[in-house]
């Protein structure tokens, strides 16, 4: 009985969540990217990060957020932006089971994104791994690239 | 009487089935026709009446079959159920509740009128009941066994229930009169105060009280998790703490400590079951499997009290089923074959649990046939594990381990038991992953011990903290066998590109932390080593520095760090800073290939120098030559001046320590130049039983390490054993009982009793030097000696007829080694009562061990010439007497 009420339920949610979506936005240098605020769980400063040799590059190391072990992720590597970046922030994101800081550097506004605005993202983008995207918005001044952290996450 | 354990269990039970049917009685109030509650209540009742009659309490039982009797009409259908059954069943349930609270306090039951008077009601309302339902269903749908049985029970005196009104009455009596014999004195005492309760508490409102409540096991894990933050909250206080001076700060914190530990403790405990819980199982698979290939094998379960975490326990289920249908499908022979070996047709197999430090072992043993290496090593050959001439040089221990390789088995055929795709590789998977560890110890023909070794629990270990490059790292202590302070410089051998670190003569490959952890090299902080072991083998990790030994809660690491072989997780040390925990079989795999690289090429070596053990020689110079001697025989070394020698009896002697001792000029019976006059000499003293000899020479040279290696063919004369080139110099090395026995062939004259026939020795000696020693010595005491250079030439030399009355043999020796020589010999007929004495230069309790386990019958070391004489006098008395009484 309750299964079947359940996708109902679930048609409601994303019916009223088609006008926005709530995004954090960040920078990493001049790029303004974004992640969907319900995968976001805090933003820290300067947490203790205990490296982990042998592990891939894009692995910084492993930190204790209050008992729990995360994984810390040089997010500039992980997507391969080519520009140099002092990240000083972690962005605590959970996507399943797995929870994950990625290290930024300066935190952006939070934004309401119409979803019908979200664009595909074009079949060619400088500067970093396209695959990583999940979509782009068109701000007045500059272009949101909006990472899936599901991408992010996968190993 | 009882168990008190079990009774306990039956109470738990009990007080759990009334809260049952006391929920589903007030369920069937509102829904009477459910046929589903009424079954429930009959299953409850029936096995509650079933352990009531098994411990004999048979108010108890009486009740609760008569409500049994009737749940059964009402669940059939036969009866309806009015407000009246349903009384009756409640004021049963009460009586029970009021029995069982009785029980609990008292352990026995209770004796009233009260209950009595209510069983006689009970049966005549169950009468009743049967005729309403003979009417209301025409004929008998009521099963007559049901009567029949209880009939049966009761002409046993079993029971005390009864079917018929007529004869409740006498028995009630009988039931009474039964239970007061039983219980005289007691009952009594306690028929004084029964009144008193029988009045003041109504038997409804008995109250039982709970001693056992059911956890979800969900809520503990989540509790012990709790725990596990606890401890680290306590550890980052009491550093914390620890900068400040207030003293009750101090104290409360200690007392908060203690509390910490005491709770993680207890709730620990909460996870502990005995490992009986798996054990149990084993007799039933035992005799299933037993049977099914026709073989006989005896059970025998110890320690099965010993508590493991409820998590291992059930990890650790599936690898024993596999270890114990190994045993039995692999090790254990068909009655007949075992008959034939001499053993009784029963096999034996141990399940034995205990502690030890910190640890659980869990052994597997049985008598069975044993592994054959040979076989083994064949397959492994067969299998491209090894190539045929990697495999002559394989120690026992590696040749083992190919078992735990995957695509590895021994059964020539498949069977149906053991061969289902589960290999030993599986096993020693699952075990290593609880942090645990797996040995195998087998003798051809006689059995094989699997050992485990598991940690306690899993969620809190003791681990020790080291670090490399200023990060702290933990390595579980279960893995840890010895610390050991070097200097990388001088103490790290090289071979090649790997390095190695001799333990005691016992070669460990050596991994660098730093390296293993991918840092580049010029890094010479390194100076603490850690040595761990793998369960088979050992390897040394150099660190940087060595701290405590702490408590740590293992957390597990991100899907990032899955495939780095390196780590089991990670953990928050008291300072809320993260160590990673190292995983040694990870770490001994970054080391693994090495470490053969380097045993092989030892083992080589090894063979090359004639396999022979080194031994502290003493160079010392007599006029121009050089003479070498086994440290090891000499008792004392001492410089004399020349004017104290004197001449007594046409004998050179001096006076040492109040005793006249004769001095031996090599020159006298050596074809050598001799002792140029000197002021001052040096003695080398020889003692033997009380007598004392001294060498005279001019001076000691050195003292040196090395195999006792020489060549015999250049100086073949009497006084020497042969000769070797040290330093540039030539050296003599003597045989210095010859030279004794030249100087005085009565020096050592033991008297032997029998000489009619003279008793002959098979030496098993790789080691010219040690051969003509010990030759030598042997035959003085009147001894026939033949040699065999090593296992494989004695063997044959026995083979070819030669019956010698006692056996020597050696250990290291190329070919064949000692011990596979003695297991050979024990399998043939004719040698397997020979005595065997092991002579050896190798020491240690493994070493003795082993050769006691391969069937030798005494084991003394090589230059100890006195002990080997008794120790042969000893064989040779036994084996005569045992040969007597034949």
């Amino acid at each position: 009985m309750a299964e079947r009420t359940l996708p109902v339920l679930k048609e409601k949610k994303t019916l009223t969540r088609q006008e926005t979506m709530p995004v954090v936005t960040f920078y990493l240098g001049d790029f303004l990217f974004g992640v969907p605020a319900e995968k976001v769980m805090e933003i820290n400063k300067d947490l203790d990060l205990t490296p982990v040799p042998l592990a891939p590059s894009y692995i910084l190391g492993i930190m204790n957020l209050r008992g729990q072990i995360l994984t810390v992720m040089d997010l500039a590597k992980r997507i391969s932006l080519k520009v140099e970046t002092k990240p000083r922030l972690n962005l605590i994101v959970r996507a399943d089971e797995d929870v994950v800081s990625f290290l930024i550097e300066r935190i952006g506004d939070i934004m309401e994104i119409p979803l019908s605005k979200l664009e595909e993202p074009p079949p060619k983008i400088e500067g970093f791994d396209r695959i990583y995207i999940d979509r782009i918005y068109q701000l007045p001044d500059r272009l949101l690239t909006i990472l899936s952290v599901e991408k992010l996450l996968e190993s | 009487m009882i168990d008190e354990d079990i009774l306990k269990d039956f109470l738990v039970e009990a007080k759990d089935g009334i809260a049952k049917m006391e929920e589903e009685f007030i369920e069937l109030e509102k829904d009477k026709h459910n046929v589903e509650i009424l079954k429930s209540l009959f299953r409850t009742m029936h096995s509650l009446k079933g352990a009531a009659g098994f411990f004999g309490f048979k108010t108890l039982e009486g009740i609760a079959h008569f409500a049994e009797d009737i749940l059964s009409k009402l669940r059939d259908g036969l009866v309806e159920p009015d407000e009246e059954i349903i009384d009756i069943l409640l004021k049963c349930l009460d009586e029970i509740k009021y029995i069982v609270a009785y029980l609990e306090e008292k352990k026995t039951e209770p004796i009233e009128d009260r209950i009595l008077d209510f069983l006689v009601i009970l049966s005549n309302f169950s009468e009743r009941l049967k005729k309403r339902a003979g009417k209301g269903e025409d004929v008998v749908k009521e099963p007559p066994k049901a009567e029949a049985v209880e009939h049966a029970i009761q002409e046993e005196g079993l029971s005390p229930s009864q079917e018929v009104s007529a004869e409740a009455q006498v028995e009630k009596e009988q039931v009474k009169q039964v239970q007061e014999e039983e219980e005289k004195g007691q009952a009594q005492i306690e028929r004084k105060e029964q009144p008193k309760e029988d009045k003041g508490i109504p038997t409804s409102q008995i109250q039982l009280t709970e001693t056992h409540v059911k956890v979800d096991v969900k809520l503990l894990d989540t509790l012990m998790n709790l725990a596990g933050e606890l401890v680290l909250a306590r550890n980052r206080v009491v550093q914390l703490v620890a900068r400040y001076t207030d003293p009750e700060l101090l104290r409360s914190v200690q007392s908060l400590s203690m509390v910490t530990t005491a709770l993680q403790e207890t709730i620990m405990k909460t996870r502990m079951q005995p490992i009986g819980v798996v054990f149990n199982k084993f007799p039933r698979i035992v005799r299933d499997l037993a049977r099914s290939l026709n073989k006989r094998v005896n059970l025998h379960i110890e320690g099965a009290e010993t508590e493991l975490d409820r998590s291992i326990i059930e990890a650790i289920k599936d690898p024993l089923t596999h270890l114990v249908r190994n045993s039995i499908d692999h090790g254990i022979e068909l009655p007949e074959a075992r008959e034939k070996s001499g053993k009784p047709p029963e096999g034996n197999l141990i399940l034995r649990a205990y502690h030890e430090g910190g640890q659980v072992i869990i052994e597997i043993e049985d008598d069975g046939k044993g592994i054959d290496l040979e076989k083994v090593k064949r397959k492994a050959i067969e299998k491209g594990f090894v190539t045929a001439e990697e495999a002559e040089r394989l120690s026992e221990k590696e040749i083992l381990s190919f078992i735990f390789k995957s695509g590895f088995s021994t059964a020539e055929k498949v069977t149906q038991v053991s061969g289902r795709g589960v290999g030993m590789d599986v096993v020693k998977t699952n075990i290593e992953k609880l942090g645990g560890s797996i040995e195998i110890n087998t003798l051809l023909g006689k059995g094989t011990t699997v050992r485990i070794k598991i940690p306690l629990t899993l969620a809190i270990i003791p681990a020790l903290i080291v670090t490399s490059r200023e990060q702290r790292y933990a390595i579980p202590q279960v893995s840890l066998r010895e610390l050991v302070n070097i200097d990388p410089e001088k103490d790290i051998l090289r071979m090649g590109d790997t390095e190695f670190y001799r333990l005691r003569g016992e070669i460990i490959p050596v991994v660098r932390l730093a390296r293993a952890l991918g840092y580049s090299n010029g890094h010479s902080k390194e100076r603490s080593m850690v040595i761990l072991t793998t369960g088979e083998k050992h390897i040394g990790l150099l660190v940087d520095q060595i701290y405590d030994s702490e408590e740590i809660v293992v957390k597990p690491l991100g899907k990032w760090f899955k495939n780095i072989p390196l780590y089991s997780g990670a953990t928050i040390m008291g300072d809320g800073k993260l160590a990673l925990i190292l995983d040694v079989v990870g770490l001994s795999q970054f080391a693994g290939l090495k470490t053969e690289e380097i045993e092989r090429s030892f083992e080589e070596k090894k063979h090359r120098a004639t396999a022979e053990e080194t031994q502290f020689i003493l160079i010392f110079d007599v006029g121009e030559d050089s003479f070498a001697l086994p440290l090891a025989l000499i008792s004392r070394l001492d410089k004399v001046r020349a004017d104290s020698i004197e001449i007594i009896g046409g004998k050179e002697v001096i006076i040492y320590k109040n005793k006249v001792i004769p001095i031996i000029r090599l020159e006298n019976y050596l074809p050598i130049k001799g002792l140029p006059p000197q002021e001052e000499y040096n003695l080398l003293f020889f003692s033997e039983r009380e007598k004392t000899c001294a060498i005279l020479c001019s001076r000691i040279v050195d003292t040196l390490e090395t195999t006792l290696d020489v060549e015999t063919e250049l100086y073949k004369q009497p006084g020497i054993l042969g000769h070797r080139i040290i330093n540039q110099k030539t050296v003599l090395f003597l045989d210095i009982y010859k030279i004794i026995e030249m100087f005085d062939p009565e020096w050592f004259i033991i008297k032997r009793e029998e000489e009619e026939s003279q008793v002959a020795i098979l030496l098993a000696e790789d080691s010219p030097f040690f051969q003509n020693l010990i030759t030598s010595y042997l035959t003085q005491a009147g001894f026939h000696v033949e040699v065999a250079g090593n296992g494989d030439e004695a063997l044959k030399k026995l083979k070819s007829g030669f019956r010698p009355d006692l056996i020597i043999s050696d250990i290291e020796m190329p070919v064949m080694d000692g011990l596979e020589f003695i297991k050979n010999l024990r399998v043939m007929p004719e040698f397997k009562d020979i005595p065997v004495l092991v002579l050896t230069s190798l020491t240690g309790e493994d070493v003795k061990r082993k050769v006691f386990e391969v069937g030798a019958n005494a084991y003394e070391v090589k230059l100890e010439r006195e002990r080997v004489l008794s120790a042969i006098e000893e064989l040779l008395k036994k084996s005569t007497r045992s040969a007597g009484t034949l």
